[in-house]
């Protein structure tokens, strides 16, 4: 369980690292860098995991004591929060890039190159 | 992949295996001995009456930053509208733009998109008035709704999706919204209570009318999530038919 919850982190933000400094394009950069922003679900919600822990919603019936973690719970909704508004603010900027560069490949962006 | 792709692959899979020897450090999942998660899951549903205990963490315990996220959500959605705003030339190119009559969306896309788009207007309602005994929630339900809109594109293409949503109905919304959410936190100072706290009867756990302001919050944040969703979808959208495609 371990090797497969926190491996699943590993590789989510290993493969959306290297989309992040390999691609030639912004929009492609934008996925890669939700690629590896998924991880950090993964990564919350793994670390409230508890074994035979129930969502955390009382039915009533047994008293609440086997939930999993809420309070990650309610990290994981502020992440997906912050990994919506990054990209939708780092998509109107590649729109800007593309109108002013007529490209979407930063290597043809001449005022960014160092 | 050039020499410089490579040197910076290699260097992103070192950082790989750097945090998989810290997550390795960890306690294994399945192992969470929070002492903070079981004092607030002995004792949320007794204090709140809310049954959806992420809910009582959200707009409670954590209310305030909760605020921050919200108001983090306008920022951006403001910073989008910035950034697309229409130049003095594009201007001109999106009069003509909607101007033009849009090739009809074909039958089955019409027809998909108005199923779908009911549906993500009902879940949307769903979920934030029931946000405080089941999961789900304000952010959840805006989120819904917002596709809505997007559904109401699809059906109809560009003059639908402004018919449905006019210019700046979607921002008033979202500004409405988020104001609701902060001047809720402020009823309970003005009452000298602490800043998000509760100043509705509690009722019954599990009622749809319990968990006294939670329910409240959720619905002024899926207004406000719904608006910025609607906004900054309608840009994108205008965007790609200032530009002559996707139209």
């Amino acid at each position: 369980m371990t090797a497969l919850a926190y491996g699943t982190v590993a590789v989510l933000l290993v493969a959306g690292l290297l989309g992040v400094v390999t691609t030639r394009n912004l929009i492609h950069l934008v996925g890669c860098l939700a690629v590896a922003q998924s991880s950090t679900y993964v990564l919350l919600l793994a670390v409230g995991l508890r074994s035979g822990g129930r969502a955390p919603v009382a039915t009533g019936a047994p008293p609440p004591t086997a939930f999993v973690d809420p309070v990650v719970q309610a990290l994981a909704l502020t992440d997906v929060v912050v990994g919506a508004v990054v990209t939708a603010l780092l998509l109107a900027l590649a729109i800007q890039a593309h109108k002013r560069f007529r490209t979407l490949d930063p290597r043809d962006m001449r005022s960014l190159r160092g | 992949m050039t020499r410089r792709d490579a040197a910076a692959a290699g260097a992103v899979v070192a950082l790989g295996a750097v945090v998989l020897a810290g997550l390795a450090g960890l306690p294994a999942p399945g192992d969470a001995r929070s002492a903070m998660a079981a004092l607030i899951a002995s004792t949320a549903v007794q204090a709140r009456h809310a049954t959806d205990v992420v809910a009582t963490v959200t707009f409670d315990y954590r209310g305030f930053d909760t605020i921050g996220e919200e108001l983090m959500l306008l920022a951006a959605s403001v910073g989008v509208e910035l950034l697309l705003r229409p130049l003095r030339d594009e201007a001109l190119k999106l009069r003509r733009a909607a101007r033009i009559v849009a090739p009809s969306p074909s039958a089955a896309t019409r027809w998909s998109a108005r199923q779908a788009g009911v549906l993500a207007l009902v879940l949307g309602v769903a979920l934030a008035a029931h946000g405080h005994v089941s999961p789900g929630g304000g952010f959840q339900a805006g989120v819904a709704l917002g596709a809505a809109t997007l559904c109401v594109y699809l059906a109809s293409h560009l003059p639908g999706l402004r018919a449905v949503v006019p210019d700046h109905h979607a921002a008033i919304a979202e500004g409405a919204g988020a104001a609701a959410f902060v001047l809720l936190g402020g009823v309970s100072v003005a009452t000298g209570g602490a800043y998000l706290e509760n100043v509705l009867p509690l009722g019954t756990p599990g009622r749809l009318l319990s968990a006294g302001t939670i329910p409240v919050a959720n619905l002024a944040v899926a207004l406000a999530v719904g608006g910025s969703f609607a906004t900054v979808l309608k840009e994108f959208v205008e965007q790609a038919v200032g530009e002559g495609r996707g139209g």
